[in-house]
């Protein structure tokens, strides 16, 4: 019999004011890009009724802080009453930016939605069209900084084909809250076959010797920070006549985009051609955006000989960069612009005259300090090395 | 390298010198020795200017002016540069402003220099470059030394990288700028980030306050239901009160209104309907009498219009003129005129043909008349004036004939002349030179052509013409003569052209006869007159062919004239036929009288607006008996009451049974409400009795409503003033809920630590940055110190052997600064003793001088100004050792006070003057 699929979502974080475009580019910029954000939620419905899913998993953070922002509430309601008249279940394990603080905040939800308590992994069989039976197993956070290892909970789960639905940072990733913390062990020991996650941003997919774990990412990129960047959307997983889950397959839902777009300016012998590459890398993105909006953090990068120009006309040039980008493709909006080139200079060749500069190259390659840090001694490396360009 | 030597100075006119001269001079190492004021630094200063050149300002020139006021200073300088003899006359102009003019000139080798060449001999020396290099001060730091002073001289001897293009100081500092302004980024978003979680705090906060304000509601409602409650109970006793109150005057009301419905008695049913329609009666009435006015209207109206048309009162009978029946009287009574309009007409064209028959016929018998025609005979050129006109070409070629005989004969009668001439005159002698023609032959020539022309016009002038000519021709002279041979055959000619001639016109007489005849005999055949003068022939034909056709127009006039007769009968039968219409199409509409035909337009306009206003007059009648009997239908049930009365008065009497009946009504309700009051106590009876005695009189329950409802209104205030604070809590708690505020901080609170993530490492970057640019600046400078720098300091140990080192470093701004640095730390030149400062600018221009005379391959003298005031003993030996070495290269003159110094001076070698 053939495949049948589900669809695993989290980090919807719906009712995100995306706050930071506000401080950046202004209210209306920001006021346009919530208005598309909130389509995402709608795209995700659209996908698992296109692909015929037989339920939808969201692993927590479906709302940014609680659920009683009326709007985003209400789009939630509408959405999942959309999947449940198509027969398509859904299951909501809450995370720590919506922890379930009181039943209130699921007392609406329609029939056919199931949200995890709190107190103990709670489990449901769902009959899959191919005849499978695929248990769902899931538990919410009931405060914000859940610290119970809540994977434990899953020991006694039992199925032969068993997705756990959990909002937890898998080994304690740095950049994220370690909430109910758990590790890579854990899942593997543990008799869930597809762990479908959140709180991670950054899509993951991790095999694991009965099945799989993931992140789908969160649903919608919110900023230029590199988590928020790039495609955002749900996975697919298909199960097959066997009970075995498939490779999750990925599928952007996100109705705006953020890139991170380096512009490498090693070529570029003219300062006046600055803006043509930064135009021809902007294009990649935005064919990559597929007709997208694109949000863009734009980082100069590369050793060039127009350094010293680019730093004594830095204004002028993002001006000209920003118009540039507005004549040419309204869909994109520069959020920020980094300057990391640096002079266009031999630093091999460099370390071995007998010039400042060389002295100061060779005394970072000494630095005992920065040998494990590389980015940093890069930085400094570009700091010093554009701080004693002759040219300037 | 070459080397100057002085070796002395002469007539020095010079500040304090006045024509001194100083010889003697001529040692590698010379020592002045003089007292205080004796002119040593006055000396050096001459030697200075004669050598280096001048500079400065007037204001520092005039120190040296003469002390007699001159403004011109001289003097001589002596030497050698190298083997070659130089010398140096000086002079100077100290003027009131700027630099005093170098006007030296000089020897050397023999050859005369000005005050360029003797700069270029010296290797291009330069006033500056001379006097801060080789000229040393002691006793006036601030003017001699300070590392400033040296910056362009280090500049122009800089070797290494330390003094490349770039200044790593500056760039250190920028990097130093950018790392405080970065710390203080950070600092402020810490600050912006900790306002922010303090924000967080209290937003986080927020669902508690929700409850809060949610509790708060619920008690204001709570509370205001409690109001509500007391103020229903105080509601029901006030509204007690006031049935209590209406209790007392509806007893009496009751009464009242009972005994004045038995004054009043009932009101008859039948006045009662009638009395329920008194409007509608009041409107009929009105409608009748406007239907009456306006029947008397169209009354008056239609009999205007019979008026008018001068109709009978039964002509108009109400109907409407259809439009076939119009049409029918405008066709009968166009056709009539039509008839009329063409008997008429036929009548005049009839009169007007007779009219012209007969002047026609007056005109023929005229004209035959004249022709000779008689009446009868006229009549019979009827159909003739075709032929008649066409015996016109006959006549035409009978006067043709005639024309072309007269001409005949004029020329018979013309030879016969000149025959008979000839005859008469025969020809002369012959003449020498005679004419062919003579002139009389001519003029006669010409003469009878004019004849025979005429005679193609008018036959009748054509004889006369050849007569005149003949005339002429005989009374002219003869002009010449012919011999008688000659006037034989001249006569013969003559005689045989007047024979053809009478034979030619004989013949042309005939022939015009012939048509003449032919004429005559064609117009007898047509029954025509004739005439005997051919040259009247052709009119006389025309005339007659006129006749003929004036005798056919006639004949044709009296045919027409028969016909209009004959017409003249049928239109006036159809006259009468159609007279007979339009009167029979009148009298159906009882018209009697015809109305004019040139009118009739008109007139069946006003006949129809008469049929109009007849129709008229028709309706206001039929509504008038309409509304009379509404009317009348409406005052049925009381009609047999009112039969004997009129209209106005039955009217009159509708309106006092409607006031009677008002009053009754009015009494009634009064009964009534009083009846409502007294049966709405109903079950609250025995407490408005109990109220009733408590408050027995109007009086005392309307002060009991006062204070019921002076306590109601303070229960509504309470109440709306709960109102107000329910509806600002649930402002409060909307404001509360409306927003996402928590999200948004959530957000910014990421952002912010973004950013200061960011700030942080960028300060990070700065701080290692300037850490390691710092050090490595400190070390490369050390390393790579100018060769100036370094022959310095080993000047500086040879006298001070714990000198440490001396490093020459730039500060941000570009300028120049010596260090000193060794384990007490740094010190930077400005920061040095007057001691230490004095040996080190000793040192260092002892240093320069070597370069400047490698740069300029001449060793020019330095002279010292007692340049070791501020040393010490041991450091003034040293010092001095320093000034023998630089000896060796330079003539160096130390100009001192101090007879120790000098001492020392002699020790090392130095030749010692005293003045």
């Amino acid at each position: 019999m053939a495949n049948s699929t589900f669809l695993h979502a989290a980090d919807l974080h719906l009712g995100a004011p995306l706050q930071s475009l506000g401080s950046r580019l202004g209210e209306d910029v920001r006021a346009e890009a919530l208005a598309l954000a909130r389509r995402a939620f709608e795209n995700l419905v659209q996908v698992a009724l296109d692909e015929q899913v037989a339920f939808v998993v969201l692993a927590g953070d479906v709302y940014d802080t609680s659920d009683r922002d009326p709007a985003a509430r209400r789009r939630v309601l509408v959405g999942l009453r959309r999947l449940t008249e198509a027969g398509i279940r859904v299951f909501i394990a809450h995370g720590n930016h919506d922890p379930l603080t009181s039943a209130a905040l699921s007392g609406e939800l329609p029939e056919g939605v199931t949200v995890f308590p709190t107190d103990a992994v709670a489990t449901a069989d769902v009959q899959l069209p191919n005849g499978v039976t695929v248990t769902v197993a899931g538990i919410s956070y009931e405060r914000v900084d859940e610290q119970r290892r809540l994977v434990e909970a899953f020991g006694d789960v039992s199925g032969s084909s068993v997705v756990g639905v959990l909002h937890t940072n898998v080994g304690g990733v740095g950049a994220h809250g370690n909430y109910a913390p758990s590790s890579v062990a854990e899942l593997e020991a543990s008799p869930v076959h597809y762990w479908a996650l959140g709180h991670i941003h950054d899509r993951t997919v991790r095999a694991t010797p009965k099945g799989w774990w993931a992140y789908p990412g969160n649903l919608q990129g919110r900023s230029t920070k590199a988590t928020e960047c790039g495609a955002k959307g749900v996975l697919l997983i298909d199960v097959g006549a066997d009970g075995r889950f498939a490779e999750p397959r990925f599928v952007a839902c996100d109705a705006l985009r953020f890139e991170r777009v380096e512009v490498d300016l090693s070529p570029v012998t003219d300062v006046t051609l600055v803006a043509d590459s930064v135009l021809e890398a902007l294009d990649v993105a935005v064919s990559g955006a597929q007709d997208r909006p694109l949000y863009v953090r734009l980082e100069l990068t590369g050793p060039t000989e127009v350094a010293a120009e680019l730093d004594s006309n830095s204004a002028a040039l993002e001006d000209q960069i920003r118009a540039e980008v507005d004549d040419l493709a309204h869909t994109v909006r520069i959020l920020k612009i980094v300057r990391s080139y640096r002079p266009a200079i031999d630093l091999v060749a460099e370390r071995s005259r007998q010039t400042l500069l060389g002295k100061v190259l060779l005394r970072l390659d000494e630095d005992p300090e920065l040998a494990d840090q590389p980015d940093l001694r890069a930085e400094i490396e570009r700091t010093l090395v554009t701080a004693l360009d002759g040219s300037r | 390298m070459k080397r100057l030597q002085i070796s002395g100075a002469a007539d020095v006119s010079f500040g304090v010198h006045r024509n001194r001269s100083l010889d003697g001079l001529g040692h590698d190492f010379l020592c002045i020795l003089g007292p205080n004021e004796s002119g040593k630094s006055t000396l050096a200063e001459f030697l200075q200017w004669s050598i280096g050149g001048t500079g400065g300002s007037a204001s520092s020139a005039e120190r040296f002016l003469l002390s007699d006021g001159g403004r011109e200073l001289t003097g001589r300088v002596h030497g050698t540069l190298d083997a070659d003899q130089f010398e140096v006359a000086a002079k100077f102009r100290i003027l009131q402003r700027g630099a005093p003019t170098d006007l030296r000139t000089g020897f050397l080798a023999g050859f005369e220099l000005d005050a360029a060449g003797i700069a270029g001999a010296l290797g291009g020396v330069n006033p500056s470059d001379f006097a801060q290099i080789h000229r040393v001060r002691g006793a006036e730091l601030v003017g001699s030394g300070e590392t400033d002073g040296f910056s362009t001289l280090f500049t122009q001897f800089a070797v290494g990288s330390a003094a490349a293009s770039i200044n790593p100081r500056a760039r250190l500092a920028e990097l130093q700028s950018a790392l405080k302004a970065a710390d203080q980024r950070v600092k402020a978003l810490n600050r912006e980030l900790k306002e922010l979680r303090s924000r967080l705090s209290s937003a986080a906060q927020r669902p508690a306050e929700v409850d809060a304000i949610e509790a708060q509601i619920a008690e204001v409602k709570e509370l205001q239901d409690a109001l509500g409650v007391t103020q229903g109970v105080l509601l029901r006793q006030r509204a007690l009160v006031e049935r209590a109150s209406g209790v007392l005057p509806a007893r009496s009301a009751l009464t009242k209104a009972a005994s004045e419905l038995e004054e009043l008695g009932p009101m008859p049913d039948n006045w009662r309907e009638v009395i329920g329609v008194a409007d509608a009666i009041r409107s009929a009435d009105a409608k009748v009498e406007t239907a009456r006015v306006r029947v008397a209207e169209c009354e008056q109206d239609l009999t205007e219009a019979r008026g008018l048309l001068g109709l009978p009162p039964e002509a108009l009978s109400g109907t409407q003129l259809s439009i076939a029946d119009r049409g029918a009287l405008l066709d009968a009574a166009q056709q009539l005129r039509d008839a009329e309009d063409t008997s008429t007409s036929a009548i005049a064209a009839r009169d007007e043909l007779a009219r012209s028959i007969e002047e026609r016929d007056r005109d023929v018998q005229a004209t035959a008349l004249a022709l000779g025609v008689e009446p009868i005979t006229a009549v019979g050129l009827l159909g003739r004036e075709t032929s008649l006109r066409d015996l016109l070409t006959d006549a035409a070629v009978w006067v043709e004939a005639e024309g072309g005989a007269a001409q005949a004969e004029s020329v018979a009668v013309a030879r016969h002349s000149e025959f008979e001439l000839l005859q008469a005159n025969p020809p002369q002698t012959p003449m020498p030179s005679a004419r062919r023609f003579p002139p009389r032959v001519i003029v006669l020539i010409v003469g009878l052509l004019l004849a025979v022309a005429a005679a193609m016009v008018s036959p009748v002038a054509a004889a006369p013409l050849a007569v005149i000519a003949i005339l002429i021709a005989i009374l002219l002279p003869e002009s010449g003569g012919v011999t008688t041979a000659a006037v034989d055959d001249a006569l013969e000619t003559a005689r045989r052209e007047t024979a053809d001639s009478t034979r030619l016109a004989q013949e042309a007489r005939k022939r015009a006869d012939l048509r003449g005849a032919d004429l005559r005999r064609a117009l007898e055949e047509l029954g025509a007159p004739s005439v005997i003068e051919f040259l009247l022939i052709r009119s006389h034909i025309q005339q007659l062919a006129d006749l003929a056709a004036s005798v056919s127009t006639l004949q044709g006039d009296r045919v027409r004239l028969t016909e209009l007769t004959d017409s003249l009968v049928d239109l006036s039968a159809r006259s009468l036929e159609a007279r007979s219409r339009l009167d029979e199409l009148l009298s159906l509409r009882g018209v009697t009288s015809a109305p004019p035909l040139n009118r009739f337009g008109d007139w069946l306009a006003q006949y129809e607006l008469a049929e109009e206003r007849a129709a008229a007059f028709a309706e206001a009648s039929a509504r008038l008996t309409q509304s009379e009997a509404d009317r009348a239908a409406l005052i049925e049930p009381v009609a047999h009451e009112l039969a004997e009365i009129s209209w106005p008065q039955r009217l009159a009497r509708l309106t006092e049974m409607s006031e009677r009946l008002a009053t009754i009504e009015a009494i009634e309700k009064q009964h009534y409400e009083a009846r409502l009051v007294l049966d709405a106590v109903g079950e609250d009876e025995q407490a408005i009795e109990e109220l009733l005695r408590d408050h027995p009189d109007e009086f005392a329950l309307r002060a009991r409503q006062q204070e019921l409802t002076a306590d109601i209104e303070q229960l509504e205030q309470d109440r709306s003033q709960r109102i107000i604070d329910g509806r600002d809590l649930d402002v409060a708690l909307g404001q509360l809920t409306a927003t996402e505020v928590l999200a948004a901080l959530n957000e910014e609170h990421e952002s912010l630590e973004e950013e200061l993530a960011e700030a942080t490492n960028d300060r990070t970057v700065l701080q290692h940055s300037v850490s390691v640019l710092n050090e490595v600046i400190d070390r490369f400078e050390s390393e790579n110190q100018a060769p100036a720098v370094k022959r310095t300091r080993a000047m500086l140990e040879r006298v001070v052997p714990e000198w440490g080192e001396l490093i020459l470093t730039r500060e941000t701004d570009g300028k120049a600064v010596l260090e000193r640095r060794n384990s007490s730390g740094r010190v930077v030149d400005a920061k040095l003793s007057d001691g230490a400062r004095s040996l080190l600018y000793l040192a260092l221009r002892l240093a320069f001088a070597t370069d400047d005379a490698e740069r300029r391959g001449v060793a020019l003298p330095i002279l010292c100004d007692d340049p070791l005031v501020h040393l010490d003993d041991s450091r003034r030996e040293g010092a001095i050792a320093l000034l023998a070495d630089a000896a060796q290269t330079h003539q160096v003159v130390l100009f001192t006070c101090d007879t120790a110094t000098a001492s020392l001076a002699q020790q090392t070698g130095a030749h010692v003057i005293t003045i």
